[in-house]
């Protein structure tokens, strides 16, 4: 898959320069990324070299101690006036996460609610949508990610595998510009990987912008429009998953990968 | 011999019968408890000093009704202010405030270390540290000030000894609550674009309330009994009417045993409360049983 047409090849969410300590040892050293519309962006790299952490400095579950996020053209956590970024207030920033989704390991399903009650939540008391509307979004996303049959089950009485796709119903239902995934199969059984996996090629194709921290090497291979290879808080390379995948420019690329290779 | 099981010959695995194992030691053991109970019945009954007759005659005494009234009117605002000031208190502790936290430690560990019953006394006696309390602007004017004798009557005293008690007990168990709900569950609510209010009442409290209602039976419980205390600032609770009807009728013991009777009924009533709003509660959570148990302590659920 190529960028091609006009509009995507604006970049959707930029980060700039992003640092981030953890009591006094930086673990991001200041990282720079586009990520395009429509784009599928798949972040791999060693245990421990900062993956998570940025993926959460997108949407400023972490705060970065220095560097910029913008989403679709705001900054996130902060508003511009003139030359000076105020940081927002919690109801603010609040309002930009509402913009994008994000898919957790565990996934956090809320385990006192429903599925459809997981799902219609943050559309009714952060979207303001009426019970029926909310619904409806509730039914037709259980039923795009083939579970049309649990709307009403707890998550506890559903698998790892079906829990996931809940939770990617749940993060879909807000509308997001750009889903986050952090190693969204890693916590799966290995029979329910494929059933998650291709949920989310499914969103690929549509047109989601998604940017997808992943160990599953042959997802990358597939999906991805783009890769991008950490190590220890730097973006070593990036690029078509083709080339990156297959002949990576870099050592430590090309180490990372003999030891992930299937 | 054991015979050896045949299970394809007639008549079939189906037909075989089950004896259950006796358990002789059991039947002896049940068999001295019911001795035990029916001699610490009958004793009670027949004992003519604890005077049954007198313990029905003042059973419904509208005196003590009224202290019945008093006691669990101060029970449930105590219950009420404490729950609302606990879980300001609890937020307090695990906020990102170091000032805050470090104030709501110290105010569990002064209320919680201060005897219930000196506490009392301390509050009843206040108007001899402040002969006069004022509503002003603080080192500047006052705009109206109290006579802190007739401001702080023995209720109103009653009620501010028992609520700072209770409020730092109750801080302490919506804390250890909260602390069970798992990180996660913050962080999903957050990237759905929850505000941190909505995210409390709607995502972390009700599967806190799990942890915390158990123990919280036994908080009320306990409230119950320790508004007894108030007696000895002459409020007319039920144990105090109950002294007062004794003073002057001498009959002591059978009156000591209305109020004791009284207690356990209303123990009783509020461990069926507890009961299904436990069960209630602990359908659909995922907070593993064994956080759940270290965050109540000793308590067991159901
Ligand atoms: N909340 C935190 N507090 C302290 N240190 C943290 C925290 N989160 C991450 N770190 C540290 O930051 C570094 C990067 O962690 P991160 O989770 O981003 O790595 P990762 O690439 O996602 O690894 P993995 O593949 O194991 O998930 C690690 O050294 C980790 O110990
Ligand atoms: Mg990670």
């Amino acid at each position: 898959m190529s960028v091609t047409s006009e509009e995507n090849t604006q970049a959707i969410v930029s980060l700039h320069g992003i640092r981030k300590s953890f009591r006094g040892t930086e673990v991001l050293h200041g990282i720079s990324l586009e990520i395009h519309r429509g784009e599928t962006v798949c972040l791999i790299g060693p245990s421990g070299s900062g993956k998570s952490t940025l993926l959460r400095c997108i949407n400023h579950l972490e705060v970065p101690d220095d560097g910029l996020v913008t989403v679709d053209g705001s900054v996130i956590g902060y508003r511009l006036s003139g030359d000076t970024l105020f940081e927002l207030g919690k109801r603010e920033l609040a309002a930009q996460r509402a913009s994008m989704g994000m898919v957790f390991q565990n996934f956090n399903l809320f385990p006192h609610l429903t599925a459809r009650e997981n799902i219609v939540h943050a559309p009714r008391h952060v979207l303001g949508l009426s019970p029926a509307e909310a619904d409806a979004r509730a039914e037709q996303l259980m039923a795009r990610v083939g579970l049309a049959h649990k709307l009403d089950a707890y998550p506890d009485k559903l698998s790892g595998g079906q829990q996931q796709r809940v939770a990617i119903a749940r993060a879909l239902a807000m509308r997001p510009k750009v889903m986050l995934f952090d190693e969204p199969t890693s916590a799966l059984d290995p029979e329910m990987v494929q059933e998650v996996l291709s949920v989310i090629k499914d969103l690929a194709r549509e047109g989601m912008t998604l940017v997808v921290v992943t160990h599953e090497m042959r997802f990358a291979a597939d999906v991805a429009d783009r890769v991008v290879f950490m190590d220890d808080g730097r973006v070593v390379e990036e690029g078509p998953p083709e080339r990156l995948l297959k002949a990576p420019a870099h050592d430590r690329t090309r180490t990372f990968l003999s030891k992930v290779s299937t | 011999m054991t015979k050896v099981l045949n299970l394809d010959a007639p008549p079939g695995i189906t037909a075989l019968k089950r004896a259950k194992r006796r358990r002789p030691g059991l039947l002896v053991a049940n068999a001295v408890i019911l001795l035990l109970a029916a001699m610490a019945v009958s004793t009670i009954l027949t004992n003519p000093r604890f005077e049954w007759g007198t313990v029905g005659k003042y059973f419904f005494e509208i005196r003590i009704i009224k202290g019945i009234g008093v006691s669990l009117g101060m029970t449930a605002v105590t219950m009420l202010l404490s729950l609302a000031l606990g879980t300001v208190v609890a937020l307090m502790r695990m906020g990102s405030s170091r000032l805050m936290a470090t104030v709501a430690a110290a105010f569990i560990w002064v209320f919680r270390s201060i005897p219930m019953l000196v506490q009392l006394l301390f509050w009843y006696n206040l108007a001899a540290l402040f002969p006069t309390l004022s509503l002003g602007i603080p080192w500047g004017p006052r705009f109206v000030t109290f006579d802190s004798n007739s401001l702080l009557g023995p209720l109103t005293a009653a009620v501010i000894g028992l609520t700072l008690h209770e409020t730092a007990y109750i801080a302490e168990l919506i804390r250890s609550g909260l602390l069970a709900v798992p990180d996660g569950q913050r962080q999903a609510a957050a990237t759905l674009g929850l505000t941190p209010g909505q995210t409390f009442f709607r995502i972390t409290l009700p599967q806190a309330l799990r942890v915390i209602v158990p123990p919280l039976g036994n908080e009320l419980i306990s409230l119950l009994k320790a508004t007894s205390l108030v007696s000895v600032i002459s409020l007319a609770d039920l144990l105090y009417s109950v002294q007062l009807i004794y003073a002057k009728n001498f009959q002591t013991v059978p009156l000591l045993i209305v109020a004791a009777i009284w207690y356990m009924i209303i123990t009783g009533l509020i461990t069926l409360l507890q009961q299904r709003l436990e069960r209630r509660l602990s359908r659909h959570t995922l907070i593993p049983a064994d956080r759940a148990g270290k965050a109540k302590g000793s308590e067991h659920s159901l």
